[in-house]
């Protein structure tokens, strides 16, 4: 999913920016509840940075949408003052202000009219992560970016924070502010393996214009505890991998009550997958990612961009497949890279050969393992569905001891991939959808159903314990009328 | 004069009706099992002509010759050639060629032409007079997702 060409400010009393605008200045002074907003220290320990008011510079935007389809719109703040974790030295912690960016979201209620702020601040690790407002986006944070991205309720109550290394999500992490004495007893998240804790001094930056010099003012400290993604604090998290703000409780639901403000449901950071040249220079192929991308199962997964310089951990190309032990090729390969990126390929003869659809279906096994190699990475937080939290024990209970992925997929995941490539094929190629129905109404005689798509998926599920039990099912049969002749109607066709 | 020649036998060269195309006798016959596509009456519509579809028997499930099209004007191509005449082209012979041949062959961005069993394991073979129908058709095979 590209970003959308951004709104031009001020081009029409109307136009989507203004819109924002509007509703902000209209709104702002209920987004906030001033007998809490300056309060630092709470007795539930949930950090709450000072406020201070925000003003957003409204000709820097990004304009994008989650993968549920809220639209977002994400302004610079152009305020000078900004909070910082303290890296302990006033020349470094300088630096990191410098570098850092803070950003309002505006996310757009998706049946009321209003737009739900969040604060996002980018906090990178090094100057080599340091990005122009342009170059970095909640949605599109590069492969080569490290930091921390923390996000803030608009009165600033702390919300979730994600710590990220060269584009991964490493951990989610919660801070809230020390007890007495900077002591507290273990909770059990501190004693899960995959938590870690840190103490952080905030400090405060901003620009004295009497002295004209930068100001530091210290805040009380805090204590950070990461966890790897789906630690205990993930059991927070909403379905899809959302987080969301639950007043009253402890991380991710931050507490802290906020009167007629209702901080956003945000997802995950979305990691972005590039199209290498070799597909988008062939205008059909170029047309099937541009149909996959608006899958919003795929689109839940991944975002593909075909621009150049814009960096991912996953590239997706045209080219030799890799020879299984057997030498032959296969349809798609995705590999995870010594560098943490993965590729995948997709078999060069395609271009000629296959069916739209069937391009699509390669495209989408290859970005299933591509996912299950994250959700394992991240700690199981995906939106797969019912993603095992052991996937070598799920293996070894329903697969082959060699593929873990495709037990998965055949087990749990074949009637979603089944449903959303019928979904696909439906949507965004109806001509041939209507006419496939039609024609193949002798053998699916009350319509094309699901079956038909997951039969073209059973092909890639060999060697699982779901492959043979379907290979001794009344099913099959069917497969191989769909595989042997069906699928012939399926067409080269694509139309943007 | 010689430049006629010489500009004759450079468009023989880039331009042979038959360089593009190839040949293959399907000759071990019991391998193999030929049907119609379900489909013929339907797309009578679009355009006529028989299609059908030969499959190998053995381990290979979804391995298919193909004599398949929806529309028009991707309308395969039948010839009708003496078995002398077929002989000439140089043919290849199903029972020889491996997994990775037939591999390279679907992708050749050849036309390839398939003399049946039906016809190559008659005795009309033998009779040089008979003239067979060989079908232009196209190597379908479904690879593994990895």
């Amino acid at each position: 999913m590209q970003e959308p060409e951004l709104p031009q400010p001020g081009q029409t009393a109307l136009d989507q920016t203004t819109q924002v605008r509007a509703w902000f200045e209209a709104n702002k002074g209920s987004l906030r509840l001033p007998e809490r907003g300056s309060n630092f220290r709470t007795e539930s320990q949930e950090l709450i940075l000072p406020f201070f008011e925000k003003e957003p510079d409204w000709d820097q935007v990004h304009h994008y949408f989650f993968p549920d389809g809220r639209e977002v719109f994400e302004f610079n703040l152009e305020n000078k003052e900004i909070f910082i974790p303290s890296l302990g030295e006033q020349q470094q912690d300088e630096l990191l202000m410098r570098r850092s960016i803070q950003n309002i979201l505006f996310v757009k209620h998706p049946t009321e009219a209003r737009y739900d702020p969040l604060i996002v601040r980018y906090y990178p690790d090094a100057e080599n992560s340091k990005r122009d407002f342009k170059d970095i986006n909640y949605q599109m944070i590069d492969e080569k970016w490290s930091g921390t991205v923390d996000l803030f309720t608009y009165d600033e109550h702390f919300f979730i924070g994600f710590e990220i290394e060269k584009g991964r999500i490493l951990a989610t992490r919660k801070v809230e502010v020390t007890g007495e004495g900077g002591r507290r007893g273990m909770g059990p998240e501190q004693l899960d393996i995959r938590c870690s804790v840190t103490t952080t001094d905030w400090i405060q930056i901003y620009f004295n214009y009497e002295t004209k010099r930068l100001e530091t003012i210290t805040l009380s400290p805090t204590r950070s505890y990461s966890c790897a993604v789906g630690g205990p604090q993930g059991e927070g998290s909403g379905a899809g991998g959302n987080y969301a703000y639950l007043p009253g409780d402890s991380f991710p639901r931050a507490g802290g009550a906020l009167g007629s403000y209702n901080p956003p449901d945000v997802p995950l950071p979305m990691l972005r997958i590039y199209i290498d040249s070799s597909i988008t220079d062939d205008p059909r192929l170029s047309c099937i990612v541009d149909k996959l991308a608006l899958s919003e199962f795929v689109s839940s997964i991944a975002e593909f961009t075909k621009t150049k310089g814009q960096n991912s951990p996953v590239t997706l190309i045209l080219g030799e497949t890799t020879k299984g032990i057997d030498g032959k090729p296969s349809n798609g390969t995705s590999t995870g890279n010594s560098d943490g990126t993965f590729t995948i390929v997709i078999n060069k003869d395609a271009k000629a050969l296959w069916s739209s659809l069937a391009f699509a279906k390669s495209i989408f096994h290859e970005l299933v393992h591509v996912e299950i190699w994250r959700a394992l990475e991240n700690g199981g937080i995906t939106p797969l569905p019912h993603f095992p939290a052991n996937l070598d024990a799920f293996d070894k209970l329903y697969g082959s001891n060699e593929n873990a992925h495709h037990s998965y997929m055949a087990e749990v995941l074949m009637p979603t991939m089944g449903r959303e490539l019928m979904l696909l094929h439906q949507t965004h190629f109806p001509d041939e959808f209507k006419r496939f129905n039609a024609e193949v109404s002798w053998a699916y005689s009350k319509g094309v159903s699901v079956d038909f798509y997951e039969n073209l998926f059973w092909g890639g599920m060999e060697g699982t314990k779901a492959y043979e039990n379907f290979k001794n099912s009344s099913k099959f049969p069917n497969y191989q009328r769909d595989i042997r002749d069906l699928k012939d109607l399926l067409t080269k066709g694509c139309t943007s | 004069m010689y430049q006629l020649i010489f500009i004759l036998a450079l468009w023989l060269t880039v331009f042979q009706p038959e360089k593009d195309s190839l040949f293959i006798i399907v000759d071990d016959c019991g391998n193999w099992e030929e049907w119609e596509s379900p489909f013929n009456e339907s797309l009578q519509k679009s355009s006529t002509g028989r299609r059908f579809s030969l499959g190998k028997k053995d381990d290979s499930p979804f391995f298919f010759l193909k004599h398949f099209w929806i529309e028009e004007n991707e309308r395969l191509e039948e010839l009708t050639l003496s078995y002398p005449k077929i002989l000439a082209k140089n043919p290849l012979y199903s029972s020889e060629l491996t997994w990775e041949d037939w591999y390279k062959l679907r992708s050749a961005n050849k036309k390839i032409y398939f003399l049946l069993p039906s016809s190559y394991c008659s005795a009309r073979r033998f009779d040089w007079n008979s003239e067979f129908t060989v079908y232009e058709m196209y190597i379908d095979l479904t690879l593994p997702d990895d």
